[in-house]
């Protein structure tokens, strides 16, 4: 696979032709695939047609021969369309539910005597004998295909539709043209078949012999052999395969013989030109034959314009190296000249260089001895030159004595005289520290005073918190006392109301007895009537009745006091509860007060508190504060004490100040003197100076000649030396110039003769 | 109050002595049968004015007299009555309606001044006399004529 594929990538024509290749062979497929499923297609429809063919043949006769009362025709009919070629099974499957039972879609027409019963029962009189001709009686009448899904769902579906009458106009319609007939495939006895369904419909004119209660009579069910299709089908699809095949192999054959032509040829001549110039010895004459307009003609001229240039270029180099060579030549000898020169140059050289040395040695040796002379000089003028400078050190140190005498005793004075300013201010401060004692033991004694003032105030609001607080718990009893004294008025209240209700129930028995009494006092007088009425003998009854009326009257009399006594009681008792009621008011109204008191006297007992607090704490700060301002005291002392110290000392150092004044004055004029003294001796010293400086230079001139002799000498050696040098440099340069012109003749020569291996 | 002695003196008599608005009416307690507490009235279709209407008195129908207006006099108070005195009228038992039963008295025959020497009138024949009890005026009534012959007889039918 790998050597195949860099076969092809090697080659521009098999790229190409292997591009074109997959591209047919996938257009080719797919062409071969449409074209095999759209003949299944047609084939198919074939089979729909020839199957609805015997369906409509089947259908027509069962149309007219049953309205002619011969139903044995179509069952003879059906028998003998079994034996057409391809057709694997001819039935009528009985429809609905309502003309089989549960068999529906199960059993088989013309196979059994169920119809023929049922219609011998509705029309016995038109039964005709002739339908039992042949007639066949399955035990198990059984139509086959019918468990296929397929089927039960185009069963239940037609039974669906017909059994729709909102769709009764279009059913027959609907039915000629075949649109509630179905086909599908399946498989009988391991062949496969397409099978047609069309639905036979229980129409009105059938409801003479078989009923109207059933839409569906029956299914018809043809079912083909699709094993002649499959077979032309596969026929077909070989010779579309062939005949792919050929056009691919003819269309590629051709592409190859024109690619051949038109491109391969031509590009071949140009790799051919190309590799004839490559392969040649270098001729630059040869060009590429151009014959083509297209791209491979563009090469072909760009190629040869590219030669050409080559072959300008290359004369010219040739030209020049044959310069070159001769140019190297003239050189070489001018060289070998040269160097024989520059040899004898070398031994002169080498002669005069030694004479040179001889005199140099003689120079050195003289300078030497001036030399050391001269340092001789120069070390005496140094040395009286220190001495002078140690003297004029001596002098300026005695000057600078003198000023910082003087400065000194300047700082001394302003010294003294600060000391006496310090001792004045010491005087003033003593002062002051003194007043400031005796306000501090001032201070003192008033803290003292506060302190025992705070100590009064403390005992008092101490007492006041007492006090207020005795006031607290006799607020406290009296409002127990008040609640107590509320609590006795109410039950006073209480006994009240109770003898109020006593009271009026004794007014109740009052009313009893003054009916009893006004009673008696009628019975009375009746019986006086009566007594009158019996005239002498009554006379006693009258007197009984008399004395029975009054003490009745007396009675009524005094039971009338008694409600007046009554009346006056429970008026009494009312204002007696209108005297609690105010009372209790005002006792709530104690008790309000006395809790408001309570709350008060609360106030103040915690506000004295907080106050005694307060003092307490003043008394502490001022406990504090005496302690500090003692200190203070102490530390004034110590302070009065430190000043008088201190001036003690500044007069002192103020008499010592004064000793020191006297003492400088004097140092003053000593240093003075010793700066003149030393004044007149460095003048001494400069005359010396002079002397030896002069001597000094007279043996430096000599020393400074005899050193320009020996540089010379020197300066002669070394340019001999230089000379000898450049002499030998040259004679190693000539020779290294010969060899490389030498050199240089030899590259030029094979220069030479490679340029003359192009044709020009 | 004054006790009365009912001594058995010549032309002396007893009296049973009440009140009406406010003044004092007595009448013989022999015409008096029995003094009842009182009651509600029965009205009486088409009677006199002066007819208060009927009581039922131990199942008998005894008519009742209105005083006040039989006497034609102006009610001055709104008292209600307290009692009804059962009389006998002739031989018919009526009960007169009055405010107050006060007591038994007896009345000296002298001290009774006829109503004529004081007035004359058509209420004066239902008066016996005025006589002066205790310093207070008493009346006096006579029960018989408080109903009138043709007035009997239309009490008939009762």
């Amino acid at each position: 696979m790998r050597s195949l594929f860099d076969f092809i990538v090697r080659r521009l024509e098999y790229k190409i032709l292997s591009l074109i290749l997959i591209v047919l062979i996938i257009s080719f497929t797919g062409i071969f695939f449409i074209m095999s499923s759209k003949e299944r297609k047609n084939f198919i429809g074939d089979e729909r047609e020839k199957s609805k063919l015997v369906a409509d043949t089947i259908h027509e006769t069962l149309d007219r021969d049953m309205m002619a009362f011969r139903a044995d025709v179509v069952r003879f009919l059906m028998e003998d369309l079994k034996k057409l070629e391809g057709i694997k099974r001819i039935q009528i499957v009985r429809g609905d539910a309502a003309y089989v039972g549960e068999g529906r879609g199960r059993d088989k027409a013309f196979m059994d005597f169920k119809t023929l019963d049922d219609v011998k029962k509705r029309i016995s009189t038109l039964y005709k004998p002739e339908w039992e001709r042949d007639h066949p009686d399955l035990k198990m009448n059984t139509a086959s295909g019918t468990d296929n899904p397929e089927f039960r769902n185009y069963l239940d579906q037609t039974v669906r539709v017909l059994s729709d009458t909102a769709l009764a106009g279009t059913q027959e319609d609907a039915l000629k043209r075949g649109l509630l007939d179905a086909v599908y495939s399946e498989e009988i006895d391991g062949v496969s078949v397409m099978t047609y369904l069309r639905p036979l419909p229980n129409f009105p004119k059938c409801a003479l012999c078989h009923g109207a209660e059933h839409r569906l009579r029956g299914v018809l069910m043809i079912s083909t052999s699709l094993e002649g299709m499959n077979a032309a089908l596969k026929q077909s699809q070989w010779y579309l395969f062939l005949a792919s095949l050929t056009t691919v192999a003819v269309l590629i054959a051709f592409l190859r013989f024109l690619m051949r032509r038109v491109v391969l040829t031509p590009v071949n001549n140009v790799v051919g030109c190309v590799k004839d110039i490559a392969e040649g010895e270098g001729d630059l004459t040869a060009r590429i034959a151009v014959n083509y307009q297209d791209e491979i003609g563009d090469v072909a001229r760009w190629f040869n314009k590219f030669i050409e240039t080559l072959h300008r270029i290359i004369a010219q180099v040739s030209r020049t190296s044959k310069q070159v060579k001769t140019v190297s030549q003239e050189v070489l000898i001018g060289t070998q000249q040269i160097e024989e020169g520059s040899k004898i140059q070398m031994q002169s050289v080498e002669t005069t260089a030694g004479a040179v040395e001889a005199v140099n040695a003689s120079i050195h040796r003289v300078a030497a001895n001036a030399e050391a002379l001269s340092a001789l000089a120069e070390e005496t003028a140094i040395a009286i030159l220190q001495m002078s400078s140690s003297i004029d050190e001596i002098a300026r140190s005695a000057a600078v004595l003198s000023s910082g005498v003087e400065d000194s005793t300047a700082s001394i004075l302003e010294m003294s005289s600060s000391v006496k300013q310090v001792d004045e201010s010491v005087v003033s401060l003593n002062k002051a520290a003194e007043d400031t004692a005796a306000a501090m033991s001032e201070m003192d004694m008033s803290i003292k005073q506060i302190r025992s003032n705070v100590m009064d105030t403390v005992q008092l609001s101490k007492g006041v918190t007492e006090d207020a607080e005795r006031g607290r718990r006799a607020t406290e009893m009296t409002i127990q006392g008040i609640g107590r004294i509320q609590e006795y008025s109410q039950q006073v209240n209480a006994v009240i109301q109770n003898l109020k209700t006593r009271t009026e129930s004794i007014g109740k028995i009052l009313n009893v007895i003054d009916e009893v009494a006004e009673q008696t006092n009628l019975l009375a007088l009746n019986a006086a009537i009566i007594a009158a009425q019996a005239g002498e003998h009554g006379r006693s009854f009258a007197v009984v009745a008399q004395e029975i009326k009054e003490l009745a009257d007396r009675t009524a009399t005094s039971t009338n006091e008694i409600h007046e006594i009554i009346r006056a009681l429970q008026d009494e008792s009312k204002n007696a509860v209108l005297a609690i009621s105010r009372g209790t008011k005002s006792v709530a109204e104690g008790v309000h007060l006395a809790g408001e008191a309570g709350s008060a006297l609360e106030k103040i007992l915690e506000s004295s508190k907080q106050s005694t607090d307060r003092i307490q704490e003043i008394a502490r700060a001022t406990e504090e504060q005496t302690l500090g301002v003692k200190h203070v005291a102490d530390s004034m002392q110590h302070v009065t004490d430190m000043v008088q110290q201190i001036a003690h000392a500044t007069h002192e150092q103020f008499k010592g100040s004064e000793l020191i004044i006297s003492s400088t004055e004097k140092m003053k004029d000593v240093a003075s003197k010793v700066k003149n003294a030393t004044q007149e001796q460095s003048i001494g010293n400069k005359q010396i100076n002079e002397i030896v400086e002069r001597v000094s230079r007279q043996v430096k001139e000599i020393a400074q000649t005899t050193g320009q002799q020996a540089e010379e000498g020197a300066h002669i050696l070394k340019a001999v030396a230089r000379i000898k040098a450049v002499v030998e440099q040259n004679v190693d340069t000539i020779g290294k110039a010969g060899r490389a012109v030498e050199e240089l003749m030899k590259q030029a020569t094979r220069l030479s003769a490679e340029i003359d291996k192009f044709k020009l | 109050m004054p006790k009365t002695e009912s001594k058995d003196k010549a032309g002396e008599f007893q009296v049973v002595s009440f009140k009406v608005d406010d003044k004092q009416y007595a009448i013989d307690i022999t015409k008096i049968i029995e003094i009842i507490y009182y009651k509600k009235a029965t009205p009486l279709p088409q009677s006199p004015e002066f007819i208060e209407g009927v009581v039922d008195l131990r199942n008998r129908v005894i008519p009742v007299l209105d005083l006040k207006k039989r006497l034609q006099l102006l009610s001055k108070t709104d008292r209600r009555p307290n009692h009804i005195l059962i009389v006998r009228v002739h031989d018919k038992t009526i009960g007169i309606v009055v405010d107050e039963v006060q007591q038994v008295l007896s009345v000296d025959e002298g001290q009774i001044q006829a109503p004529q020497h004081i007035f004359k009138g058509t209420g004066s024949k239902h008066l016996r006399g005025v006589c002066k009890v205790n310093e207070q005026l008493l009346f006096i009534l006579s029960p018989d004529t408080l109903l009138s012959g043709d007035e009997q007889a239309r009490l008939e039918g009762i």
